[in-house]
């Protein structure tokens, strides 16, 4: 009942603006036919289709690597694979055309040294680039979900493979590659949204998407019509792919083969294997981290004294407290909604879990704009309970507040937390509950009691992501925050905005380090704690 | 959402134990849930609280405005704090996109709380007004401050700074002498030299819309395909970009904004700098209509709380003090009169402004925006 009543509230945005799309066809909407939509859509399904491979593919064979093998600094690579997922893509989008721009690092030394080249030949800013930089900074999307389900659920089913002798390229396509499905194609369809409504590194790009075109008619031109028919298009658009999904998954249920689910054991490389893995790993991070990081790290140098820091620990306090306080209220929902899912027949259940997902479908500021409507219905029909206990009070309370984000942020990133929580239940299934039970505990203390800790892996990856996302997240906190309200992504925004990328650095740094600093602190908490279940 | 109910009266047969449970749980989550917002707004309202104070305006308690702002600079804020200083008025800002801040500032209607809108272009302003978002201000200060072209002729928004749309060439491959006017850019002798960001840009929107003033939609429209033809590559980056591009050949000329120019010269990467040092700024229309300008401005929104203050804060910003900080940090033009511009952009040199009236942009925008779509300028 909660969860259908929190599914319920978490769409009112989505409703708010789904009664507005107008099907007539006007002027606007037949010129956009005529002129954009053609671009739009091609490009669109470009990116997002090779932008699924690429990350789809770095993600598994990584995650994979990870979790079956034991080489030198395994537990450092673990996850620093994760890092990556820390740089915002349009921040990363900025620095990579920074750099390979005429007065980048790299043009400027291949002039030091003579040699000379059509300047096309680093041309970033296009369809490709777009793939380039949404793949290295999504791909932790897939990794972390894969791996943790790889170590906590495949261990008998990898060991009984092995043992009937298995090579490792025939393990992972025979075992592996169908036992990740479930959690592979929630993290595709994480990644997938999020290009689908990324504005940022089109934007800058000036890539044709339908995200783009949804930003310019509304924003650009005034005209909500076409944006807000377009967004529901999307939306639809991203259902019928879930609806696909579902069906072609059929009704199959997996539940642990035996009692105790084994971490799997990771063979152990020897010789040129293991440099080569180390070898590999180094130059994939080297790409997708260190040089956009050190970049940064010396336009910061470069930029601060002209950065204004003052309220600096105020901005993060905002951030930090918020972002937490969202990621939370998300895990529980979830928790929650995955939960009492398991019990339901296939179809309203699927319906429900779907519902979850709206939000993330959509760009982020048509969401914020569905939120505001709502809130401020919400607090006319509030008003008389404030002037209740407060007969001066305003009318617009809660639209005024942060609380008004907060929720913003829960409707966008239910999903983000829902893929981790939902396949790690998925994959336990009912029997322990159904033992709890027998044995005299509630459903839900069953869940609390037993399910919860053996899902521990799967919730905290869960956490990361939606904790960082919301760090890093944009267009929700710059239309909804009220007054004096900064987070350190707005003083990126701000600067990056004006074309300061130099300056914009500095806060951008701040929030990788903090995420970097979140997803040590959740990894150190996981091997603790897993470290003491083997004993 | 019928299918969902109806299921779930079945679940609660089947498992009306647990049910049961859950409802009692849920109530309590959601009382914690409640009290929990509760807390929340209850922190926001003793924290902040801007409307409140005023609409009592109380003189005891403190004084506030509260802007709605699409500038970004830090040097706007060294601003509101010396107004703060000057008046007692405590500015609460809110930044964020100029578009999406109108649409915010609709949603709100009559409640919000905003007090004053600014902006990066006028086109922007002139929506708000349509929208009728704004409200008219009958100011001398800024009547005899800010030149007529730059505000709205029904004082419903005023501009603040100013910025003119030029031209950008390599010194070693362009001379001046073959530079003239913007229609000029359309010649096919330009032709893949030429390097202007994208439609979606308000100001190449902008820029536009001024050509359908002087020159009439057709040949607005010739000019606009003139220039896709001729373009170096397709559109992409900001302004900085473009003058990039032409630093490293790709192009001869940008079109783009003074003060990122400006910036550029005073970029902390002396390699951005170096490149920039490559290009001279070209004011076109010299001898014709006159170079193209923007105004970022400010209006006071319909129903702002606290008119009188948000009025105070819009004379500073057009008082000789702010607008020598507009001329000194960011490099573009004064409104004002008497002040001077900062020293690079009087090496500049003066120039002739186009002489419509920036009222027109606004209008325009939408005309100008489908024919960038039409000629397929991406």
């Amino acid at each position: 009942v909660l969860a259908f009543l929190s599914i319920i509230i978490i769409n009112l945005p989505i409703i708010a603006i789904v009664s507005r799309v107008n099907f007539s066809s006007n002027s606007n909407w037949k010129h956009f036919k005529q002129y954009l939509l053609p671009d739009a859509v091609s490009n669109t399904l470009l990116l997002v289709i090779i932008t699924l491979l690429l990350s789809g593919t770095i993600g598994v064979l990584l995650a994979t690597a990870v979790a079956l093998f034991d080489f030198p600094l395994k537990r450092f690579f673990e996850w620093v694979l994760y890092i990556p997922i820390t740089i915002p893509p349009y921040i990363a989008a900025y620095v990579y055309a920074g750099m390979l721009s005429y007065t980048g690092i790299i043009q400027r030394l291949c002039r030091g040294w003579g040699i000379s080249f059509p300047p096309e030949w680093l041309d970033i800013m296009n369809v490709r680039g777009a793939v380039f930089i949404y793949s290295i900074t999504l791909y932790p999307y897939i990794y972390g979900v894969i791996k943790s389900f790889l170590e906590n659920h495949s261990g008998n089913l990898i060991d009984t493979a092995r043992v009937l002798g298995y090579k490792p390229v025939k393990l992972f396509i025979k075992v592996i590659l169908p036992l990740i499905r479930i959690p592979l194609i929630g993290g595709l369809m994480l990644v997938m949204m999020e290009v689908v409504s990324d504005y940022g590194v089109i934007k800058y790009f000036n890539i044709q998407t339908v995200s783009s075109t949804i930003f310019n008619s509304w924003f650009g031109m005034g005209e909500t019509g076409v944006s807000i028919r377009l967004s529901f298009y999307v939306m639809i658009f991203i259902i019928a792919l879930q609806v696909i999904e579902e069906i072609m998954r059929g009704r199959k249920k997996y539940n642990l083969g035996s009692g105790r689910a084994r971490p799997i054991t990771a063979i152990k490389l020897k010789g040129f294997k293991r440099y080569a893995m180390i070898f590999f790993l180094i130059l994939f991070i080297t790409v997708a981290f260190l040089i956009p990081v050190g970049q940064m790290v010396v336009w910061a140098i470069l930029a601060f004294q002209k950065v204004s820091l003052a309220n600096l620990s105020q901005i993060i306090f905002n951030t930090l407290l918020y972002s937490t306080l969202a990621t939370i209220i998300i895990l529980i929902l979830n928790i929650l909604i995955a939960h009492s899912r398991r019990w339901m027949s296939t179809k309203s259940g699927f319906i429900m879990s779907k519902l979850t997902q709206l939000g993330y479908s959509m760009p982020g500021a048509i969401i914020a704009i569905g939120t505001i409507t709502i809130f401020v219905a919400f607090d006319g029909l509030l008003h008389p309970l404030y002037r209740f206990f407060d007969p001066n009070a305003k009318k617009l309370l809660l639209s005024t507040s942060v609380t008004m984000l907060v929720f913003a942020f829960v409707v966008r990133y239910m999903a983000i937390g829902y893929n981790s929580v939902n396949s790690a239940f998925a994959k336990v299934g009912l029997k322990y509950n159904d033992a709890a039970r027998t044995l005299g505990i509630s459903r839900t203390k069953a869940m609390l009691k037993v399910e919860l800790p053996m899902l521990k892996n799967s919730l905290i990856a869960g956490f990361i992501l939606t904790f960082i996302d919301i760090l890093k997240e944009l267009p929700l906190t710059l239309l909804l925050r009220p007054f004096n309200y900064n987070t350190l992504a707005s003083r990126v925004y701000e600067y990056a905005n004006d074309e300061r990328i130099h300056e914009a650095s500095v806060p951008a740094l701040i929030i990788i380090f903090l995420s970097i600093l979140a997803v040590i602190l959740l990894v150190r908490i996981n091997s603790r704690k897993g470290g003491i279940k083997k004993k | 959402m019928i299918i969902i109910n109806i299921d779930n009266d079945y679940q609660i047969h089947f498992f009306g134990r647990y049910i049961h449970m859950k409802v009692f749980k849920s109530t309590t989550l959601l009382a914690m849930g409640l009290s929990a917002i509760m807390l929340f707004t209850g922190c926001s309202s003793t924290s902040e609280k801007p409307s409140e104070n005023n609409s009592k305006a109380d003189e005891t308690k403190p004084k506030v405005v509260n802007l709605y702002t699409d500038r970004h600079y830090d040097s706007d804020d060294k601003l509101y704090s010396a107004f703060t200083e000057e008046t007692g008025i405590k500015v609460n800002v809110v930044k964020g996109k100029s578009d999406e801040l109108i649409e915010r500032l609709k949603t709100e209607g009559a409640d919000t709380e905003a007090d004053l809108l600014i902006t990066a272009d006028v086109g922007r302003l002139h929506r708000a007004k349509v929208s009728s978002l704004l409200q008219p201000v009958d100011s001398q200060v800024l009547k005899t401050n800010i030149p007529e072209n730059l505000r709205d002729k029904e004082n419903y928004w005023f501009g603040l700074t100013k910025r003119a749309r030029v031209i950008v060439y390599a010194k070693d491959r362009v001379k001046p002498s073959e530079l003239s006017t913007y229609e000029d850019l359309a010649n096919p002798k330009w032709k893949g030299k030429i390097l202007v960001r994208g439609a979606d840009s308000v100001y190449n929107q902008s820029l536009l819309a001024s050509f359908i003033e002087t020159m009439g939609e057709e040949n607005a429209k010739k000019w606009a395909s003139g220039i896709v033809a001729n373009m170096a590559r397709a559109p992409k980056g900001g302004d900085r970009d473009q003058a990039k591009a032409v630093a490293a050949g790709e192009g001869d000329i940008a079109i783009m904004n003074t003060y990122y120019f400006g910036h550029m010269l005073n970029s902390s990467d002396p390699e951005e700098k170096k490149a920039a040092e490559k290009l001279a700024i070209f004011f076109p229309d010299q001898n014709g209509t006159g170079t193209h300008i923007n105004v970022s401005g400010a209006g006071v929104v319909k129903s702002a709380k606290n008119k009188e203050n948000a009025v105070k804060l819009l004379e500073f910003l057009a008082s000789e003090k702010a607008q020598k900080s507009f001329a000194e940090a960011n490099y573009e033009y004064p409104v004002l009169k008497s002040v001077d511009s900062s020293d690079l952009l009087k090496s500049w040199g003066s120039f002739k402004e186009q002489p419509i009236s920036l009222s027109k942009l606004g209008e325009l925008n939408e005309k100008a925006v489908k024919i960038l779509n039409e000629v397929g300028w991406k």
